[in-house]
């Protein structure tokens, strides 16, 4: 907590520099937590151009795997997954250009996703302010693929760039969230200027792949999953269809309206 | 260009069981003789979380036999733990 406390105050101390030094490079810190799972992930940003990283995360819960939260009142079973795995995902992001793109790891094949992010609407009329860091920070909200958002940005660091796909703010967004709360992105150190090498060039030697296909491939294989799961039933057990729920905040998409 | 090593699983979930039964009591007077089997139903939510950050969960509503709420149950949960041990 000390830590990132020195960090946001040698920041403030670079502020009036970083008005005149926007070739100069940040990286960003968040805490992100997507449901229940937090995680670390980070975004180097220039004034034109970002990279943005998602750490990889490997939970190992055989130990307690057996371990059940059991709620006799409203009859629920709780069960951990054994494994919890996810890749580490880089995302390219060009000021000028709304296409998204960053890196996929499905089924052993490696590949490029372009996602061609729409135009975020952002609602600038709210007045409330919220001091993160030290700094102090507009809210906007918007919608975005379905979901109500909510973005605190700093005006005081005039990069247009944020968390994970959202973007095109007066400043750096610091802290965001949906409504229900199920995703959030605080901001949790800031290092200006960054002065490691970066690598914003998209891999060129990895195929390419639209989000919609890989919408697509996504829930063909739930779908799979779910078709996998009732072809081995406990005996006497019987079932019903199953519905896919988009959980996330991305719940429509451009396509399909 | 540094190598980053890739985990071979992409996804990741967990699931939830939710039960009822009708496990109907046989009873002379006041006096409870036995349980009769009932119909139990569960339904099985399975949340999937994806790398990119989108993330499915779906439900499927199972029925099967029970002779009590416990027994049914155990059934939920004894499907739960096969589910999750795939």
């Amino acid at each position: 907590m000390m830590k990132t406390k020195k960090i946001f105050t040698l920041l403030f101390f670079f502020i009036y520099i970083f008005c005149y030094s926007q070739d100069d490079k940040i990286l960003v810190q968040y805490k992100s937590v997507r449901n229940n799972l937090e995680n670390t992930e980070s975004i180097i940003a220039e004034k034109n151009q970002a990279l943005y990283v998602t750490d990889p995360l490997y939970i190992d819960n055989k130990e307690n795997a057996k371990i059940t939260k059991i709620d006799e009142e409203n009859n629920r079973i709780e069960v951990s997954q054994k494994i919890i795995s996810l890749d580490f995902t880089k995302y390219y992001l060009k000021q000028n250009s709304n296409i998204l793109y960053y890196t996929r790891q499905f089924k052993n094949k490696e590949s490029i996703v372009r996602d061609s992010l729409p135009t975020i609407k952002w609602d600038l009329s709210q007045t409330e302010t919220k001091n993160i860091g030290g700094f102090i920070c507009n809210k906007a909200t918007a919608n975005f693929r379905g979901s109500e958002i909510v973005a605190w940005y700093a005006v005081d660091i005039p990069i247009s760039f944020g968390p994970w796909k959202f973007r095109d703010l007066p400043g750096l967004i610091l802290e965001l969230y949906n409504q229900e709360m199920t995703q959030i992105w605080r901001a949790e150190k800031v290092i200006y200027p960054y002065l490691e090498s970066s690598d914003f060039q998209v891999p060129a030697h990895l195929p390419m792949v639209t989000l919609r296909e890989v919408v697509w491939e996504m829930e063909e294989d739930i779908k799979e999953q779910i078709r996998r799961s009732n072809a081995k039933l406990p005996q006497g057990v019987r079932t019903t269809n199953s519905k896919i729920n988009r959980t996330g905040i991305e719940k429509i998409y451009e396509w399909e309206k | 260009m540094k190598k980053f090593i890739f985990s071979a699983v992409a996804l990741i979930g967990f699931t939830v069981a939710s039960y009822g039964a009708n496990a109907v009591d046989v009873k002379e007077g006041n006096q409870l003789l036995e349980k009769a089997a009932g119909i139990c139903t569960y339904t099985i939510t399975t949340t999937l979380t994806y790398s990119d950050g989108s993330t499915y969960s779906y439900d499927t509503e199972y029925s099967t036999i029970a002779s009590s709420l416990r027994h049914c149950m155990d059934k939920a949960q004894a499907h739960v733990d096969r589910l999750n041990a795939q």
